[in-house]
Parts: C-alpha cells; sequence; structure tokens
C-alpha cells in the first residue's frame, strides 16, 4: 500500500446544520472512493509554520465523485473545529489525508439488517451509510437511533 | 504537497509552550482519558481471569489472577499516544514488566501478538517491547484499571500509539513469523511510532 499522501479540498459549498455544526463540502481532485464510516485528516497550518491535525468522519457517500462533505461540530475550546465552523470559506483550501479506517464501515453490499446508533456529532459517518443506503438503491431494513441534547442540536434533522 | 501552504485565518489557539518536546507532531495534549474500543467493552471476573504465555515457547505458562499479581512489579509514569490525535502526558501506572513475564519461559522468537478478550489482536517485534519498554498493568493512578480503559489489565507500550496498548490482553503468543494484529489490517502501521507519525499503511 502507498503512502496516504496529503492533498488539497477546496470549499465548493458550506452550510450550518444547527447553530454549532456545519457541513463543509470540498471538491477533491483524485479522491481515492471512500467507504461510509471512514474518516480524513485534517491538517491546518498558521502563519508561523504551527500545524495542528485532527480527524473527522466524512457525512457523504462514496457515489460523490471527487467530492467530500465533512460535518464539524464547534467545540467551544477547540483548536481547529472554531476554525473550520467560523472562519472557513468557499474557495479556501483545506489540507487532509484520506480516506482512513477500515473497520467501521458498511457498504450496500453487505446487507443488513442495519442498526445504527449514535448520539451527538456521532450521527455524520451513520449519515454517511444512510445516504449511501439510499444513492446505491439498497432496501436493507434500517434503523437508526439517534440522542441528541436538545431538539435544536439534532444534525440533518430535515434530512432524516 | 504542503510546502509554504498557510490555511488562511489560522491561528494558534492553543499554549503548549510548557510540553513542548513532548507532544509528537500532529498531537494534542488532552487532560482528560476519552475511551475508544472498536468492539464492546469486556468485564472478566478476577476468578476466571488469567494470564498466559503461548506459541513459540518450551511450554506453555499461565498464570492465574493471585499468582500474577504476586509477581515483581513495577510502578511507571509515561506519556501516551493515541493515533486519534490525543496525548496525555504523566500517566502512573502499576504492573510487570514483560521482561519479568518473559524470563519465565524459554522461547525462540522475534515478534509477539498480543490476544484479549473480545477477539482484539495487536503485533509487536520483540526488541520493541523488551529492556524495559512495556508492561501488563492492573492500576492507573493507584486504582483498579476500569473496565472501559482496559481492566483489570492491559498491555502498556507507550513509546508506540496506544491501540498498541491492548485492553483486555490475556496473552501473549511467540511467532517467527509477525502476524498483523486487528487495526494493523485495517489500515493503521505495523509499527506505530508517534514520533515518526507512523499512523497508516504506507507512513
Amino acid at each position: 500500500m502507498g503512502r496516504l499522501n496529503w492533498q488539497f479540498g477546496e470549499v465548493i459549498e458550506t452550510q450550518m446544520e444547527t447553530a454549532r455544526s456545519k457541513s463543509v463540502s470540498l471538491a477533491v481532485p483524485g479522491w481515492i472512493d471512500h467507504q461510509a464510516g471512514q474518516h480524513v485528516d485534517v491538517r491546518l497550518t498558521a502563519e508561523d509554520g504551527y500545524q495542528v491535525e485532527r480527524s473527522y468522519s466524512i457525512a457523504s457517500p462514496p457515489e460523490d465523485a471527487e467530492r467530500i462533505v465533512l460535518t464539524v461540530e464547534r467545540l467551544e475550546d477547540g483548536e481547529v473545529s472554531p476554525y473550520l465552523v467560523d472562519e472557513l470559506h468557499v474557495g479556501d483550501k483545506l489540507e487532509l489525508r484520506g480516506p482512513i479506517g477500515g473497520y467501521f464501515v458498511w457498504e450496500a453490499q453487505i446487507g443488513g439488517p442495519l442498526l445504527l446508533v449514535a448520539g451527538g456529532s456521532g450521527i455524520v459517518p451513520l449519515m454517511a451509510m444512510i445516504r449511501h443506503r439510499q444513492r446505491a438503491g439498497s432496501n436493507v431494513a434500517t434503523r437508526l437511533i439517534y440522542s441528541s441534547r436538545f431538539y435544536e442540536d439534532i444534525i440533518y434533522r430535515d434530512e432524516l | 504537497m504542503s510546502e509554504g501552504f498557510i490555511s488562511r485565518g489560522f491561528h494558534r489557539r492553543s499554549q503548549q509552550s510548557d510540553v513542548s518536546g513532548r507532544i509528537p507532531p500532529g498531537q494534542y495534549l488532552e487532560s482528560g482519558f476519552p475511551v475508544l474500543t472498536a468492539g464492546p467493552t469486556q468485564h472478566t471476573p478476577l476468578e476466571k481471569w488469567d494470564f498466559s504465555i503461548v506459541g513459540e515457547v518450551d511450554q506453555t505458562k499461565r498464570w492465574t489472577w493471585d499468582e500474577f499479581r504476586a509477581l515483581p512489579h513495577e510502578t511507571v509514569t509515561v506519556d501516551i499516544h493515541c493515533v486519534t490525535k490525543w496525548s496525555k502526558l504523566d500517566t502512573q501506572w502499576e504492573g510487570i514488566s514483560l521482561d519479568t513475564l518473559l524470563d519465565q519461559v524459554v522461547f525462540d522468537a522475534n515478534y509477539i501478538i498480543a490476544i484479549s478478550d473480545g477477539g482484539y489482536t495487536t503485533n509487536l517485534p520483540l526488541d520493541e517491547i523488551m529492556g524495559g519498554k512495556a508492561w501488563i498493568v492492573y492500576a492507573y493512578q493507584g486504582e483498579p484499571i476500569a473496565p472501559e480503559h482496559g481492566g483489570p489489565a492491559r498491555l502498556l507500550v507507550p513509546h508506540l500509539y496506544f491501540w498498541k496498548s491492548a485492553k483486555w490482553v490475556r496473552s501473549l503468543k511467540l511467532s517467527d513469523q509477525d502476524e498483523p494484529g486487528f487495526w494493523e489490517s485495517l489500515g493503521y502501521n505495523n509499527h506505530g511510532d508517534p514520533w515518526k507519525e507512523e499512523r497508516y499503511w504506507g507512513d
């Protein structure tokens, strides 16, 4: 296996999901198709060369070619999530590498039934599975149990 | 790839200067103790717990909980680094050095596979776990290790990413061959040195 190299994604769309969470759509030329449930590592570089990395789940299904969506919840004392939610705009570039993780994944051909359990922003990788199920035309029996502190905090409320 | 790239509008927010030199590249300082596990938390009662060394040994060696706890133990204070990016400093553990355990068998092997309750495995070269580098620990900060953190006993190999420090470890299999363990088969690096950022395949 070759190294998972750092590459650039360009922000093509952003959408607030709740008051504290935002979906960022990225065009990633040459993106290797991911599996629903996988994540990427994101790296930020400041002007003085200071770098930070974090991992974020991919919310979009593998059917979106060369495009991924990350949904990020803003943590008050965070270093990366406030940047992604407050600062990152359409046209910005974001350095990332992936897809990562070969365990917590689901593909329609695996079949079911599918029982998905999430709390808070833990919904994100499961949403990739739900979207993949729909896009792949799968009719696998699926249940989502999703816990949220407040009604207003439910991510993807309209889509669900 | 990133030569000269600057993330527009990004500025350092954390103040970690007092720990500079102790946080490997790409890691951040964590004061809590996150729980990450691939499967369900294991709950093995102590009367059913034992620890064994199997594989390329002259004779399989097995200790009950009481026998294990009677072995010479050490207290170590180490920094730990999880591949999910958090690092935690000055964690204190008590347990048995793998040097002490392997001293009690005659073996011919270059690798170990740690095998845990629940089926988790991780592989390590022998020279990465001998010479005061690895322990089977049963206490954290002076208290028995909580089940969600791998109690009653877990492997501790602090110089490698923490997925190598298998929770709920029950046996070590000695082998001539390096067999990839659970995460090592699923995209994660076979070696896992945090200072070289050996996170994934090919790093």
